[in-house]
């Protein structure tokens, strides 16, 4: 039995080694990609790591360690082709952080035709940011910042904090395959570039996955409280900051008259992070304001979701699903509920207390 | 622990076409009944080897007659090689579409086959320690994936019951049945076990029902309806996991599942070369053992890839007659028979 050792000859051909890998030099390192379409014409922007800008500590460097190069293409694929043609180099797409997609493309056409490429290509992370810009995307991608080497890193920290407060909706590549299958529809944070400096601006709101509506930042941060897709946000209301935390979301459905009215109950806890005097020197009690930003973040987020629903038929939360479970005794489908939808009636009730 | 290891390989691969019939949430009552179903079918074989502890099903028909024990060597030898062919397809199917090594596929099945024929010489004790083994590595590891992918479940993702009532529930649990093969080893295994056999039974049927479980519940919180749309959707579920800086652990999963299919291939193929073994002894064994593993590696070339999606309801169909030959009709038989040579005896 000793020439049984040669079964270990087989498992050589499981290794899976470097011989077909291409080498370092052969590939760009994406780190950020923009998608735009302007008369049939696909434009991407590839955000890439320059090999040579790289030496030493990135956290050191005054000035961005990429790159931005464009290509054009009839689809992302050719665009991509026409890429490596011009450099001669690959895209290897592993380290890639971001997706800006622009306004324009979004409101042509949908974004699961857009990222169609993406999702399909095993090589990338389900865990990659995706934006709107309201301004070239390669605009976006080529921005400046003191604080970081690579831009991308800054838009994905910029978009952490602004959804660890409400101010940016949660969107990643996962998101777009998940809504791709109708289960609900899509909100995506919306960035602009003011003098050179990347700002949340908003929230777009998808219907099919197609941009239907831009939502408001006070609107994108009651809709995402609401939604209970973010527990805390900050709000300065008569000269008092608030750190509104511990969210809790409490939804009732109800079927009245062949529609459906949703009741959505809020409650968390308010901290004062910072009083101002006001202009006239006096003071506003924290109790009396606190009614005030419950006031402000119910109607906001009631006007966010009416006209989400109503107006843009646009189901970002998935009421018609939920719907659909509750009332799946008396034979209501999903479909029928998102029908419905612009017809439904939504009411947000907000109650928070004060610790101090 | 063996059983359940190749089980898991089959488990792991949660395909399309095994949850289309039923939603997800659906498929939760499914794999419960499933279950119970599954004990069932264990019993024809404990009942007539309950009196015979340290006797097979092969030794249980030789001792009726010999022209018995051959015809059941002779089935359970088809057997195994019919449920390592089907194995080839479904690796090939895995590793076009989601390995992308850049290796031949059929290099990797045929070096696959080779290696699990050459681990049977080792014994099926070996192969029990070693599925204790990975059987342990990837419940831990299914559990990790679970608690990682909290953060990207939601209740929402879990599909409204349709609602078709019990019988879509118990039909479902009867097409997806017969895909456990590894019932009809329990016959060449029997001797083996230790302890209890029916506890050991009930504990593979208990673990299948948890682990199968868990794969439904976290590809249904992750993807939802978008799992219908994915190729393996518990492995595209997984390629979302993050623990702190780790991401893309779907090479864990890919591991993982092909340690599992290991073990599977390797146990159908020790079903192949026992029976060949009490038929032609062991040096006719050796000599078929190598006819078969050049047909096999023929049959990795030849195939087509994506048969075993388009031939899916055939399979079941072929499945089911197998499972009823092997597990319901040949230990009632032996029982019978063994039971009227008893009173003629007395």
């Amino acid at each position: 039995m000793k020439w049984l050792w040669v079964w270990l000859i087989p498992l050589l051909f499981l290794l899976c080694g470097c011989r077909s890998e291409p080498a370092v030099g052969e590939q760009v390192i994406v780190t950020g990609m923009g998608i735009d379409k302007q008369d049939g014409v696909w434009t991407l922007a590839i955000q890439a790591v320059e090999a040579l800008k790289t030496a030493g500590s990135l956290s050191e460097q005054n000035e961005s360690a990429t790159a931005v190069y464009t290509a054009d293409g009839a689809s992302v694929a050719e665009a991509l082709q026409a890429f490596l043609n011009e450099t001669g180099k690959r895209t290897y797409i592993l380290q890639n952080q971001i997706f800006v997609l622009s306004e324009r493309l979004c409101r042509q056409q949908s974004v699961f035709d857009v990222l169609d490429y993406f999702m399909r290509n095993q090589e990338g992370r389900a865990l990659v940011d995706v934006v709107v810009s309201h301004d070239a995307p390669a605009a976006l991608l080529d921005i400046t910042t003191g604080s970081d080497a690579i831009p991308a890193e800054y838009l994905s920290q910029l978009l952490d904090e602004g959804r660890r407060y409400a101010r940016a909706a949660e969107a990643h590549l996962l998101d777009i395959e998940r809504a791709s299958s109708g289960m609900y529809d899509l909100l995506l944070p919306r960035i602009a570039v003011t003098n050179g400096v990347p700002q949340l601006e908003g929230t777009a709101v998808l219907r099919n996955g197609v941009l239907c509506d831009i939502l408001t930042q006070q609107e994108t941060t009651g809709m995402l409280l609401a939604g209970g897709d973010s527990d805390r946000c900050l709000y300065t209301i008569d000269d008092i900051t608030f750190l509104v935390s511990d969210m809790h979301r409490r939804l009732t459905v109800e079927s009245v008259g062949g529609t459906w009215r949703y009741r959505i109950a809020l409650t968390g806890v308010a901290r004062v992070m910072e009083q101002q005097p006001t202009m006239e020197g006096s003071t506003i009690q924290p109790e009396k304001a606190l009614q005030h930003v419950e006031i402000a973040i119910a109607t906001t987020a009631e006007t966010a979701l009416r006209r989400t629903a109503t107006q843009d038929h646009s189901d970002p939360f998935g009421l018609s699903r939920r719907t659909a479970t509750l009332f799946r005794h008396r034979g209501v489908t999903q479909a029928m509920v998102y029908e419905q939808l612009p017809h439904s009636r939504i009411h947000v009730t907000t109650q928070l207390s004060l610790r101090h | 622990m063996l059983l359940l290891a190749s089980r898991l390989s089959h488990c792991l691969l949660l395909t399309p076409d095994s949850i289309a019939t039923l939603n997800l949430t659906d498929r939760i009552g499914t794999t419960v009944l499933g279950g119970v179903l599954l004990f069932a079918l264990f019993l024809p074989t404990l009942l007539v080897l309950r009196r015979h502890p340290q006797r097979g099903i092969i030794d249980c028909a030789y001792q009726h007659s010999r022209c018995c024990g051959r015809v059941v060597c002779g089935g359970y030898a088809a057997l195994g090689i019919f449920i390592v062919c089907l194995d080839i397809l479904q690796f090939c199917d895995f590793a076009e579409k989601v390995m992308s090594s850049g290796l031949s596929v059929t290099a990797l099945a045929i070096a696959l086959v080779a290696v699990a024929f050459v681990a049977t010489f080792y014994g099926i004790q070996a192969l029990g320690r070693t599925a204790a083994l990975v059987t342990a590595f990837a419940s831990v590891c299914l559990l990790v994936f679970a608690f990682a992918l909290i953060p990207e479940m939601d209740v929402v993702h879990f599909p409204p019951t349709v609602g078709q009532g019990a019988g879509a529930v118990v039909r479902c649990a009867l097409e997806e049945l017969p895909r456990t093969a590894e019932v009809v080893v329990i016959g060449m295994i029997y001797p083996y076990v230790r302890g209890s056999q029916s506890r050991a039974v009930a504990a593979f049927c208990g673990g299948t029902v948890l682990l199968t479980l868990l794969v439904y519940l976290t590809a249904g919180g992750v993807l939802g309806d978008f799992a219908l749309q994915t190729a393996y959707p518990y492995y595209t579920a997984v390629t979302a996991a993050r623990i702190g800086v780790f991401q893309r652990m779907d090479i864990l999963i890919t591991a993982v599942w092909l340690s599992t299919f290991f073990i599977r291939m390797t146990l159908f193929c020790l079903l192949f070369t026992d029976s060949t073994r009490r038929l032609f002894g062991m040096r006719g064994a050796r000599y078929a053992v190598g006819i078969v593993f050049v047909l096999l590696a023929v049959f990795s070339w030849a195939v087509r890839r994506g048969f075993l999606s388009e031939a899916g309801y055939p399979i079941t169909v072929v499945y089911w007659i197998v499972l009823g030959v092997f597990c319901v009709v040949l230990p009632l038989l032996l029982w019978g028979l063994n039971r009227i040579k008893r009173r003629r005896c007395v």
